[in-house]
C-alpha cells in the first residue's frame, strides 16, 4: 500500500484528506484523453468518473486522481493555449462542467446543465486592440457550436448555420497569417461547414455567427479532422472505414483511402508532416503512411526543388503506404467503436531559420488511452522526413514495427507496489473484502467479505493494528456468519433515524438474503429471503409514514424488486417485483400512502404500500411530474383537507382490492377507523361501495357483528339510492329468467 | 453337519460421503455461472443485435436516416415528404390558438399561426413564418442522431471466441446502447421547451408576416410523440397571478408513435439479455 495523496499545499482552513490504497488499483477505464500544450501533462477522464493526471517526463507516472463527476467523462480540455496554463475543463455525460485547476487539484467551479459536450478546444482572439480573449469552442449532442467562456463556464453565444444545422462532430481552426481564422466543422451526417471567425467580441445570444459556406461531402462517418498550417492547403478527414486529404481551395479530394481491413475502424487521424498521416484505429493500432508527392503538388506550380524535399512519389508508389506502425490487440478479441481514443502533441523541436527559409525540425508524440485495461500510450514518433525515406531500400522494408516510447496503466504501476498486506488480522484482506460499514455511534467496523462472513470490530483498535506497531494482543472482533455469498451491503437503521430500534443491524448478499442482525449480541434476529437477485442497497421510508411502515425499511434488489421489511415484526410487508427495467429511484408520499419507484426507462411505478397493490403505472411526462411532486409531502405530519383521510381510503382500497387480511387489521386494530369512516359515508357515496362489497362477499359474518352501527349508517344511505334499486330490479330479473 | 464355525456377516458400506466443502460449494457455483453465461452469449447475443439492429433500421427508414446511419444496415437513400398538421387545441377554448405547421422530417417549412388576441383587429391575430434560415426542430434531429449513433454500436464480432471477457465487454456495450436509446425516447417523449429569452433570440421568432407584438411569443416542441404550439401572452397581472397566459395546441405525429414502438422493443429485448447476462457474471 502506498498513499497518492493529491499535492496540496497546506492552509489552517484546509483539510487534506490522505487516501490509502489496497492491493487492487482503482478501476479506470479511459474514455477520454488530452495532452496539454505544455507537453508534459497528460489527463485522462473514466467511465467512473475519475480524472487522472498524469506527468510525462522520461515516462508516465500518475499524479493525481480527481473525483468531481458521477457519470462518466464526455470532454477534457485545457483552458487555454498557452503553455503555463494550469486550468482545464471536464464535461461528463449528465451534462456536468467542470473547472479544475492543475496544481492543488481543486475544483474550482462547476455548472449544470442538459447539454452533453463531447469535445471541448480553447482559442483565443483579439477582444480589443491591447487585450486578447480566450474562449471554449464545444460540440456535443446538439446543434452547431455553443461558445463558453473558460472563467464562469457560461455559454456566451453560439456558432450556428443557416444551412442545415446538425450535431458537428468535430472541428479544426485554420490559422491564417494574412487573413481572419477560420473554423471548419464537419457534421455526422458528412457535411462541412465554414465559419469566419470575425468580430468575435460583439456576438452575444442574440446575435450568433453564421457559416459562410456549407458543402455536403459523401462521406459516412466522419471521426476526425486535422489541419496543418505548414501545408496551407489540405485538410485530412478521418472517416470509420475511410480517410481522405481534401484541398482547400476547391474542396477537391487530393488521396482518398479506404481501409484494407474491415474488422477495424480509423478513430482519428493528424497531418503530421507535409507528406505523412498518421492514423490510429479501434483495435489501439497506429498506422503511418506515406501518401504520393505527387498527388500533392498543386497543378501548374513549379515543385519546390531542395535537398531536402522529396519531388517524386517514393518507390513510383501511387497509393499511400504504410511506413510505420504499432501494433494494436490481437484480430480476435472485440474492439467496440468508443475504446480508444488519441490525442496528438505536435512537439518543435528545434526551428532554425536558415538561408532557404524556415527549417523545422517537427517531432510528433501520439498519445493513445486504452478503455480495456485503463493503459496510456505515448509513442515519440521519430522524423520520417526525406533522408530516412530516402534511406529506405525498398517497399517490402516496411513498415517498421514499434512498440510506442512509454506505456503505463494504473493496474501496472499497482504491480510494481509489492508491499505485502500483511496485517495481524488476515481476515481483513482486502481481497475477500466487499463491503464495509462504519458504525460511529459505536465505533465499530463492519466489513463483509465475499465468503459471506462479515467481521465486527472496534474501528480504532482494528486500525492502529493494521498501520502502526502495537503490541500483538488478541484481537477482539467477532465473526458473524449466515450468509452463504459474498455480502454486498450493510445498513444501521439507528443512525439513519433514530425511531428505529439501536441493537438492529442489517445486511444484504448475493445469497439473495437480507439477514437482521443484533448489533451488540452478534446473533442472527431473522432472515428475509423475499428477493430474486442479489440485494443492492437499503432505504428508510420517511418518518411521517403510517405506523407499520415505520417499522419497516426498504431493500433493493438485482432483479428490479422491492422490498418493504418489517424489522421489528419479521415481516415482509410489501415486495414490489414487477418491474421489467432497473430502478435508478424510490420516492415516497406518505399521506397518499405511496411508494414510487422510477425505472431506466422513465416509467414510474407507483405502489401503495399498506395494502400491497399496483396503484397505477406512469410514463413520460406524467411520470416526471408525479415524481416531482413527492416533494411537497416530506415534512408534512398530518393529513390536510386536500390528502384524503387517511386510514378510511385505505379500507376502501383493501375492500375494492379483497385483500382480507388488511381488511381485518383495519377494522379489528385501528378503531379511528370507524368514526373517520362514517364522516365520509355521510357526506359521499362510499357507502354503497362499501354495502356491495360487502353483499358480494357474504362471508363478512363477523363484520357484521361488530360493527353494526357501521352498517346501519350505510344501509339508510344505500336504501336511499338509486343504483341499490337497479340492483335489485337486476337481482329480480335473473331469478326470472333461472 | 457345520459346527465351530462362527457365522460372521460383513457388510461392505461405502464410505461415508464428505460434508460438502464451502469452497468447493462456491466453485462450483462459479462454474455453473460461468457455464451459463457463455451459453447466453452463443444463443442470445446474435439473435438480439440483429433483431434490434433491424426495429433500429425500421426506425431510420422512418427518419429518412439514410445519410447518418451505419452503411451495414442498408437503409436506401429517400427523400421525406412534406407533410401538413393542424395543431389544435384540446382542453379549453378551441379557438385561442389553432395552427398549421408544414414539416419535412425535422424542418419546419412553413408555420401559420391564429392567436386570441384582443388588441388585434377582430379580436384575433393570424401571422405565417417562413424563415429564410433554417428552421429545425430540434427534438427530432437529436431523435434522428441518437437512433444513428446506435447503429454503429452493436458490431456483431467473432461468433466462436467468446469467453468472459467478450462477456464483459459485450455487457457494457448493450448498457450503453440501452442508454443512447433512452437517451433517443426522452428527446421526443419529454418536452424540451424554450426559455421566453431563448424564445427572443430564436431566429424564426423574427421572421412571422406580419411580425409579432411586443407581448407574445410563439414556441414550437415536441412533448409525448404530438407537435406541440405554445404561444405566451403578457397579460396584466389582474388576469392572471404570473402575469402570463399560456395556451396550447398540438397534433400527433404517428410516424413518431412507430419509431416509439420499435424503440421500445429494441428496449426491451435488449434489457431482457442485459439481466441475463449481468445474472451469471
Amino acid at each position: 500500500m502506498s498513499d497518492v495523496a493529491p499535492a496540496g499545499t497546506k492552509s489552517p482552513a484546509l483539510s487534506v484528506p490522505v487516501v490509502i490504497w489496497g492491493p487492487k488499483p482503482p478501476e479506470n477505464k479511459i474514455c477520454t484523453i488530452r495532452v496539454l500544450p505544455d507537453g508534459a501533462t497528460i489527463i485522462t477522464g473514466s467511465e467512473n468518473g475519475h480524472i487522472v493526471i498524469w506527468k510525462l517526463s522520461e515516462g508516465l507516472i500518475p499524479k493525481q486522481l480527481m473525483i468531481g463527476h458521477s457519470q462518466k467523462i464526455t470532454a477534457i480540455s485545457q483552458t487555454s493555449n498557452s503553455t503555463t496554463n494550469t486550468r482545464f475543463v471536464s464535461a461528463s455525460s449528465d451534462g456536468r462542467v467542470c473547472l479544475w485547476e492543475i496544481q492543488d487539484g481543486r475544483c474550482i467551479d462547476s455548472t449544470s446543465s442538459i447539454t452533453i459536450h463531447r469535445y471541448i478546444y480553447p482559442f483565443t482572439y483579439k477582444s480589443s486592440r491591447h487585450t486578447r480573449a480566450t474562449r471554449l469552442f464545444c460540440i456535443g449532442d446538439y446543434s452547431d457550436i455553443q461558445v463558453m467562456d473558460p472563467q464562469d463556464l457560461t455559454v456566451v453565444f453560439n456558432i450556428a448555420s443557416r444551412v442545415e444545422p446538425d450535431w458537428i462532430s468535430c472541428f479544426t481552426v485554420i490559422s491564417h497569417t494574412e487573413k481572419e481564422d477560420q473554423l471548419i466543422g464537419l457534421t455526422l451526417s458528412g457535411m462541412m461547414k465554414v465559419w469566419t471567425l470575425t468580430d468575435l467580441e460583439k456576438k452575444d445570444p442574440s446575435c450568433s455567427l453564421y457559416e459562410d459556406e456549407s458543402k455536403r461531402l459523401e462521406i459516412q462517418h466522419i471521426r476526425s479532422v486535422s489541419y496543418l498550417s505548414s501545408t496551407r492547403r489540405m485538410l485530412l478527414i478521418v472517416a470509420s472505414s475511410s480517410w481522405m486529404i481534401i484541398d482547400m481551395d476547391d474542396l477537391s479530394t487530393v488521396v482518398f483511402y479506404k481501409n484494407k481491413n474491415t474488422t477495424k475502424r480509423c478513430t482519428s487521424g493528424y497531418l503530421t508532416d507535409s507528406d505523412k498521416v498518421t492514423i490510429g484505429y479501434t483495435d489501439e493500432s497506429i498506422n503511418v503512411f506515406q501518401l504520393p508527392i505527387i498527388s500533392l503538388q498543386k497543378e501548374g506550380a513549379e515543385p519546390i526543388v531542395s535537398s531536402n524535399r522529396p519531388t517524386t512519389n517514393y518507390f513510383d508508389e501511387s497509393e499511400p503506404f504504410i511506413v510505420a506502425t504499432v501494433n494494436g490487440v490481437q484480430d480476435n478479441v472485440k474492439s467496440c467503436l468508443n475504446d480508444v481514443q488519441y490525442a496528438y502533441l505536435p512537439y518543435d523541436l528545434t526551428s532554425e531559420p536558415s538561408s532557404s527559409g524556415m527549417t523545422e525540425k517537427r517531432r510528433f508524440s501520439v498519445i493513445r488511452s486504452s478503455k480495456r485495461d485503463g493503459s496510456v500510450l505515448v509513442w515519440n514518433m521519430p522524423p520520417f522526413d526525406h533522408q530516412f525515406m530516402k534511406a529506405v531500400p525498398a517497399l517490402r522494408n516496411l513498415p517498421f514495427k514499434f512498440n510506442g516510447t512509454y506505456r503505463e496503466s494504473l493496474a501496472s504501476i499497482w504491480q510494481t507496489i509489492n508491499e505485502s498486506e500483511d496485517g495481524s488480522m488476515p481476515v481483513l484482506n482486502s481481497d475477500a473484502v466487499c463491503c464495509s460499514l462504519f458504525v460511529t455511534s459505536q465505533g465499530k467496523l463492519f466489513l463483509g467479505r465475499s465468503d459471506g462472513i462479515i467481521v465486527m470490530t472496534y474501528a480504532c483498535e482494528t486500525l492502529a493494528r493494521q498501520w502502526l506497531r502495537v503490541p500483538a494482543e488478541r484481537a477482539t472482533s467477532r465473526k458473524l456468519t449466515g450468509h452463504d455469498a459474498a455480502v454486498r451491503t450493510m445498513f444501521y437503521p439507528f443512525e439513519h433515524d433514530t425511531k428505529y430500534d439501536p441493537q438492529y443491524f442489517v445486511s444484504g448478499s448475493d445469497d439473495f438474503s437480507v439477514i437482521v442482525w443484533n448489533i451488540n449480541s452478534g446473533s442472527k434476529i431473522h432472515r428475509f429471503t423475499v428477493h430474486g437477485g442479489p440485494i443492492k442497497s437499503f432505504l428508510i421510508p420517511p418518518s411521517n409514514c403510517s405506523k407499520q411502515v415505520t417499522k419497516c425499511i426498504a431493500s433493493i434488489a438485482g432483479d428490479n424488486s422491492v422490498a418493504l421489511l418489517n424489522i421489528r415484526d419479521s415481516k415482509c410487508m410489501l415486495l414490489a417485483s414487477r418491474h421489467p427495467f432497473p430502478i435508478i429511484q424510490v420516492k415516497w408520499r406518505p399521506l397518499d400512502d405511496f411508494m414510487l419507484v422510477k425505472l431506466s426507462d422513465g416509467s414510474v411505478y407507483v405502489w401503495q404500500m399498506e395494502t400491497a397493490n399496483l396503484d397505477r403505472i406512469a410514463t413520460g411526462l406524467l411520470a416526471e411530474d408525479i415524481m416531482a411532486a413527492c416533494d411537497e409531502q416530506i415534512g408534512i405530519e398530518e393529513g390536510t383537507d386536500e390528502t384524503q383521510a387517511h386510514h378510511a381510503v385505505q379500507l376502501i382500497r383493501a375492500l375494492k382490492n379483497k385483500n382480507m387480511e388488511a381488511v381485518n387489521k383495519k377494522l379489528l386494530e385501528e378503531q379511528p377507523v370507524v368514526e373517520e369512516l362514517l364522516l365520509l359515508i355521510k357526506t359521499s357515496r362510499v357507502a354503497v361501495e362499501l354495502l356491495y362489497n360487502l353483499v358480494h362477499q357474504w362471508q363478512f359474518y363477523h363484520f357484521l357483528d361488530v360493527h353494526r352501527e357501521l352498517i346501519l349508517y350505510s344501509l339508510r344511505f344505500l336504501l336511499l339510492s338509486p343504483e341499490f334499486f337497479i340492483w335489485i330490479r337486476q337481482q329480480k330479473r335473473q331469478k326470472g329468467k333461472q | 453337519m457345520e459346527g465351530g464355525h462362527s457365522l460372521t456377516i460383513t457388510t461392505n458400506y461405502p464410505p461415508a460421503p464428505a460434508s460438502p466443502n464451502p469452497q468447493d460449494e462456491r466453485d462450483q457455483i462459479k462454474a455453473n455461472r460461468e457455464f451459463e453465461n457463455l451459453w447466453i452469449q452463443r444463443n442470445d447475443v446474435e439473435t438480439t443485435l440483429r433483431s434490434a439492429l433491424n426495429h433500429l433500421k425500421s426506425c431510420c427508414v422512418i427518419l429518412n436516416l439514410s445519410a447518418k446511419c451505419d452503411e451495414r444496415l442498408q437503409v436506401s437513400m429517400s427523400h421525406g415528404t412534406t407533410e401538413k398538421y393542424q395543431l389544435m387545441s384540446r382542453t379549453g377554448s378551441s379557438d385561442s390558438l389553432k395552427a398549421a405547421v408544414t414539416l419535412l422530417d425535422d424542418n419546419v417549412i412553413q408555420a401559420e399561426v391564429t392567436i386570441k388576441y384582443p388588441k388585434a383587429g377582430g379580436g384575433f391575430f393570424r401571422a405565417v413564418a417562413q424563415p429564410d434560415v433554417q428552421w429545425k426542430l430540434q427534438q427530432l434531429q437529436d431523435l434522428g442522431n441518437h437512433i444513428s449513433r446506435v447503429t454503429y454500436n452493436g458490431d456483431g464480432g467473432e461468433k466462436d471466441h467468446f469467453n468472459s471477457t467478450t462477456g464483459k465487454r459485450i455487457l457494457e456495450e448493450l448498457k450503453s446502447t440501452m442508454n443512447e436509446i433512452s437517451l433517443a425516447r426522452n428527446s421526443i417523449m419529454l418536452p424540451r421547451k424554450r426559455s421566453l429569452l431563448e424564445l427572443c433570440y430564436f431566429p424564426p421568432t423574427r421572421k412571422f408576416n406580419p411580425p409579432l407584438p411586443q407581448d407574445q411569443l410563439i414556441s414550437f416542441y415536441i412533448s409525448c410523440c404530438r407537435l406541440v404550439c405554445a404561444s405566451y401572452q403578457m397579460v396584466p397581472k389582474t388576469v392572471h397571478p404570473q402575469g402570463l397566459s399560456v395556451f396550447m395546441a398540438e397534433s400527433q405525429l404517428p410516424h413518431l408513435d412507430d419509431v416509439i414502438k420499435h424503440l421500445n422493443i429494441v428496449m426491451n429485448i435488449v434489457q431482457k439479455l442485459i439481466s441475463y447476462l449481468s445474472a451469471t457474471m
